[in-house]
């Protein structure tokens, strides 16, 4: 299925309400979320290019569980848990670097080989002999789409990566996101909302002409939203005609040109494929970027984000680029004050709960995605803490 | 253990005299040194005295080995301190 034949209609009669407002503040909840959620679904890690070298390696953490993606001898990029088999130490405490001959244990020195298989344990008369294999890091479920790296801890209900971003395979291959660089690194930030909230404002672009006047001014009117359908949602905006009021859209319309290497009715669009349950990649003529957010607590999450460039850029394109991530940069900030007004509604005992336009389905979608996992979702009243998770099971039961 | 390609063992030998101070150094020897300890061409005890370099780049092993009377052999001195056993 490409992305044209997917059924992404918004239906005519629709339950325009949201989540229940507890939802957003049960610490039960958000276990189940971490737990059925998050570790069984997939998670990008980073990009290809984060680790070009032998021994490259990238840290991500996702809770109590944490990833070591690792380019070996070979380059060929696998993914381990960033666990030593000796005391369970982390192997690598820096969130990237090189490692170029072996892994070492900052613990007692346990040395494993770039292919993760153990070189040998630290004072070796004091153990028996050990394999190599047997002792070898324990290895991720990873997964290499178009260059971004896909870990998932637990099984989980999704397909294979490839299988779930089919409908975009087409589109997303033009973009040649494999071959792209780093700009600036890895970027996080916490912000003091429930992660829901985030994803909220995320997938509706109905805020856009309200709140974002530099997407508004960049691409406007055209900018339209597909809901989650499988798993994957699609959102695009086309450049409008106008010169653009402000300063940034302005000159970015004048100095971004076409790549060779898309096709045209890309040239002047930026694209985003959401990938449920939190995270999006985003497409520019000058960048392609990930975005995804992670709950710490009920009431705070990590935002965490990068962005990556054509390898060959000329300055004009590099200008192109700036003038694309300082748009973004003030989208962010706009989005990061809605999201707190959305949270904050969630604990009020005076709102009713979200009533949604036809141009906040994405929302349903995303929710109803949501409540096909953890159908505990459902209820509209709070339950007992202590009986989420029970409730939980005996509704997935049914 | 298998038979080690010739080309490994001179790689990982270099890396077992990689300059004392350089960034990151003291990992690459140790790493080095528990690949020529599985070939039985480290001592046990020299082994540990790169275990306990390794988080330090400027340490010099065979410094620290003298210094503490152990025993240097020829494989371990060459490439570093500039001298041998």
């Amino acid at each position: 299925m490409d992305v044209k034949s997917r059924n992404d209609e918004i239906p005519k009669e629709w339950d325009r309400r949201g989540l229940p407002g507890w939802c957003y503040h049960s610490p039960a909840l958000l276990e189940l979320e971490k737990d059925q959620l998050f570790k069984t679904h997939w998670q990008i890690a980073c990009h290809v290019s984060d680790i070009p070298d032998a021994g490259s390696f990238l840290s991500f953490d996702l809770f109590k569980e944490r990833a070591l993606i690792l380019r070996n001898n070979d380059l060929e990029v696998r993914a381990y848990h960033n666990i030593c088999r000796h005391r369970g130490s982390r192997l690598v405490a820096q969130e990237q670097g090189t490692c170029p001959n072996a892994l070492i244990c900052p613990f007692h020195g346990w040395v494993y080989n770039l292919d993760g298989t153990l070189r040998g344990a630290a004072r070796p008369d004091s153990f028996p002999p050990l394999d190599k294999n047997e002792f070898a890091l324990r290895p991720i479920e990873m997964e290499i789409w178009n260059g971004f790296v896909f870990v998932r801890f637990k099984p989980g209900p999704q397909p294979c990566v490839a299988e779930l971003l089919a409908p975009f395979a087409e589109e997303a291959a033009a973009y040649n996101m494999a071959e792209h660089v780093p700009t600036d690194g890895m970027w996080t930030e916490q912000t003091p909302v429930n992660w829901k909230s985030v994803r909220d404002v995320d997938n509706e672009g109905y805020h856009v002409a309200m709140a974002h006047p530099g997407l508004q001014d960049l691409y406007g009117s055209t900018y339209k939203d597909t809901p989650f359908v499988d798993g994957i949602s699609r959102s695009d905006g086309a450049f409008t005609p106008t010169k653009g009021r402000r300063w940034a859209v302005r000159n970015y319309k004048k100095l971004s040109k076409p790549q060779d290497h898309l096709p045209e009715h890309l040239h002047k669009t930026w694209l985003y494929w959401g990938i449920f349950p939190n995270a999006v990649i985003a497409a520019t003529p000058e960048t392609v970027l990930f975005y995804q957010e992670f709950p710490q607590t009920t009431g705070t999450s990590i935002l965490r984000s990068a962005t990556y460039r054509n390898p060959n850029e000329d300055r004009q394109q590099r200008v192109a680029r700036y003038l694309t991530s300082r748009i973004d940069r003030e989208t962010v900030e706009e989005d990061i004050q809605l999201t707190i007004w959305s949270n904050e509604a969630m604990a009020s005992d005076s709102f009713e709960g979200f009533y949604l336009s036809d141009l906040e389905y994405g929302v349903r979608s995303h929710h109803d995605h949501l409540r096909n996992i953890l159908p505990v979702y459902n209820l509209e009243d709070a339950p007992q803490e202590a009986d989420v998770s029970a409730l939980n099971a005996s509704m997935q039961s049914k | 253990m298998n038979a080690t390609p010739q080309s490994e063992l001179e790689h990982q030998r270099k890396l077992l005299s990689a300059r004392v101070g350089a960034k990151g150094s003291g990992a690459l020897r140790y790493g080095a040194a528990m690949y020529c300890y599985n070939l039985g061409l480290i001592s046990d005890d020299m082994l540990e005295i790169y275990r306990r370099c390794s988080k330090f780049d400027r340490e010099d092993p065979i410094d620290l080995a003298r210094f503490e009377g152990i025993a240097v052999s020829s494989f371990d001195a060459i490439g570093l301190s500039g001298t041998s056993a």
